[in-house]
């Protein structure tokens, strides 16, 4: 089977991605990146699969609150947060509508968010889901916690971890909080890019790597 | 074909350590037992001068190829036996000469072989010879694989022969190669068999957990297996170069291995042919029970440097950096497991901790800063397992470290030359195929980070490395 990624974003390569896909959503501040990685998810969980989501920035029941309005008839149980905003101590609990939540004490703590995700990961997989989608916001909050090295390392173990789960990644980044370089070196951790940018007051986005050809900018 | 000696199957244990064999030589003694042991590419032309000259000895030589060298199709039969492995060939050149009538190569670990049959009278594919107990030889692993190559006799007579086998490994690199020769002209006559071959009742095998005391003879003695029969009758003059083996202890003795002198360690005595012990991992074994510290260090003492250490205090004592893998019991008189491992990680050496411990632990040992755990009674397999996926997380950080410098080489001429400058550039061209090269090799090993346990304790390697 392969994910269809398709609904947010209509590019065709997005249709039929490989289980073990990583990409990497890059836009300038509120550009629309974690909604479009957000969308996606929800369109995983209409069919069954397993969500996990790891967040910098917004609250566990921040996320579920607003994956809830996406989502009818939301199996929780399928879904897993892991939380790095971090009180400095790492806990898990089950939502009274089921959902996981790991807390990671913060985004520099490593070791929490790989306990956090394989939790997640046991969850999910305990309740039925066999496939599922990741998504990651923001890288950029990570590396203001940790160097580039550690990032890009960071995103290559997930990478393959979710590789050999067959879960597809997504992982956001601020393109214009970052040089050049950053940008350049990160990208090589993930298999394919999209590319987000506000033009003429529209929001455009084109689709790099996964199959062939850099697309050309569509607005969505 | 199927006859094994006692001695080659168990001389070749050593060759096991740390898994990689990219350029090994085996030299036929009088005997006719062959073994492989790493070494270098010169040491292999060696042996292909020590041919030409006429030398009267058998080698077998191989080398490790690049899978891409090698068409995948032809090995489609290898796949699906393996289908979740990524294949890598390796071509066996076996050169023989001096008179070898027949060889058998046998691969460790789950291995395929496969040999043309364009250069061999008789080949046999993965038969596992009915009277050894694979398992007790490879340690209960994913069974050996066997190939025969009977080389015809007046090929062999005239000049070295070449039989190249391409070996499809279902792990990342060939572990070890045997290759047994049947029969030396120099020996003198027909018949001559190899030398005392496994009991068939199985006595070879050893206990259940895979140790014998022969095979595993930890002193480094070469035991005779009553393998000179052809060299109990005309002495057998060696050619210049190579030597007869003796024991540890500087006595002849009959049968074993011959060596060539560049295998030499000018301060040890030929006769048992293996990794030298700079290029072994080396185990630190921090246990107060003397026996179970014993039968650790049996299990091990082929494939790694075992140290032991009978107290907390002992091993911190033992420690340096030259440690690769400490297995801690937890609960010692004195100093603690957990205390012990504390001290450890406040001193930054880079070694991987696996603590022995009565109670199954849940991820939180991984947290505490364990690299993996070990649950009482320990097996065997279990042990080696362990040992060798923590020496393959070590292996992993350093291609992941590596990968990341390349990639930051590869942006940064990125960022300062044109795309037309980049296609003729040769520093990038180089770092690009080493980056594709690393790729690979970075999914193969720990099979691409498919246990939790990996994933957890590889990502807090980058958090310990941050600090």
């Amino acid at each position: 089977m392969t994910y269809d990624l398709s609904g947010p974003l209509e590019f065709d390569a997005l249709a039929d991605v490989r289980p073990g896909s990583n990409i990497l959503v890059s836009g300038p501040a509120m550009s629309g990146k974690a909604d479009l990685c957000m969308g996606m998810l929800a369109d995983g969980s209409r069919r069954g699969e397993g969500a996990v989501v790891m967040t910098t920035g917004d609250r566990a029941d921040e996320i579920l609150d607003d994956y809830r309005t996406r989502v009818d008839d939301l199996d929780e149980s399928r879904v897993a947060v892991v939380d790095c905003r971090g009180d400095g101590s790492r806990s898990d609990e089950r939502t009274a509508e089921g959902a996981y939540v790991y807390h990671v004490s913060s985004p520099g703590d490593l070791t929490g968010i790989g306990i956090g995700i394989t939790k997640g990961l046991e969850t999910l997989a305990n309740n039925g889901a066999e496939e599922g989608r990741f998504a990651l916001d923001s890288l950029s909050t990570m590396l203001t916690y940790t160097d580039r090295k550690t990032v890009f390392k960071l995103c290559h173990v997930l990478s393959s971890r979710f590789d050999s789960a067959g879960y597809v990644g997504l992982f956001t980044i601020d393109s214009e909080a970052h040089d050049d370089q950053t940008i350049q070196v990160i990208k090589q951790a993930f298999d394919g890019m999209i590319e987000i940018r506000d033009h003429e007051g529209t929001r455009q986005a084109r689709l790099l790597g996964l199959a062939g050809q850099p697309t050309g900018w569509r607005e969505f | 074909m199927n006859a094994f000696t006692e001695r080659s199957l168990g001389q070749s244990l050593p060759c096991r350590s740390k898994g990689v064999l990219d350029v090994g030589v085996g030299i036929v003694g009088d005997a006719g037992a062959v073994t492989g042991v790493k070494c270098s590419e010169r040491l292999v032309d060696l042996v292909e001068q020590s041919l030409d000259a006429g030398d009267e000895c058998g080698a077998v030589a191989f080398r490790q190829i690049r899978p891409a060298e090698t068409p995948a199709s032809e090995h489609q039969v290898a796949r699906e036996e393996h289908p979740r492995s990524r294949v890598v060939e390796t071509e066996v050149v076996v050169l023989v000469a001096g008179g070898v009538q027949g060889a058998v190569v046998v691969v460790a670990h789950g291995d395929c072989l496969t040999v043309p049959d364009s250069v061999v009278d008789e080949v046999v594919v993965g038969i596992e010879p009915p009277d050894v107990d694979v398992e007790g030889f490879d340690d209960g692993r994913d069974g050996t694989d066997v190939v025969g190559v009977r080389v015809r006799q007046d090929d062999c007579v005239e000049s070295p022969r070449r039989v190249t086998a391409v070996v499809v490994s279902g792990r990342r690199r060939v572990t070890a190669v045997v290759v047994e020769a049947t029969q030396l002209l120099a020996n003198g006559g027909d018949g001559v068999e190899v030398v005392s071959r496994v009991d068939q009742d199985g006595s070879f095998a050893g206990d259940e957990k895979g140790v014998t005391g022969e095979h595993l003879s930890a002193g480094g003695e070469v035991r005779d297996h009553g393998g000179g029969e052809g060299g109990e009758g005309e002495p057998f003059s060696l050619p210049a170069g190579w030597r007869r083996p003796c024991a540890v202890d500087g006595s002849t003795i009959t049968g074993g291995y011959w060596t060539h002198r560049a295998m030499w360690d000018e301060n040890q005595p030929a006769g048992r042919v293996e990794m030298s012990d700079a290029d072994r991992p080396v185990v630190l074994i921090v246990e107060d029970e003397p026996d179970v510290a014993e039968t650790y260090r049996l299990w091990l003492d082929a494939d790694y440097v075992v140290r032991m250490a009978h107290s907390g205090d002992e091993g911190l004592d033992e420690l340096d950096e030259s440690v690769d893998v400490v297995l801690l019991d937890r609960m010692m008189p004195g100093l603690s497991g957990d205390e012990v491992l504390e001290r450890i990680r406040d001193r930054e050496l880079d070694c991987r901790v696996a603590m022995v411990t009565a109670v199954e632990p849940d991820f939180d040992i991984l947290e505490m800063g364990f690299d993996a755990y070990l649950c009482k009674p320990i097996k065997s397999d279990q042990l080696h397992e362990t040992v060798e996926n923590l020496i393959g997380r070590s292996e992993y950080d350093d291609l992941l470290q590596e990968y990341y410098s390349l990639v930051e080489k590869q942006a940064t001429l990125e960022a300062a030359k044109s795309d037309a400058e980049l296609t003729d550039n040769e520093e990038y061209g180089a770092v690009q195929e080493r980056i594709d090269e690393l790729q690979g090799d970075l999914s193969e090993t720990l099979d691409g980070i498919d246990s939790d346990e990996d994933f957890i304790a590889t990502l807090r390697g980058l958090n310990d490395f941050d600090e």
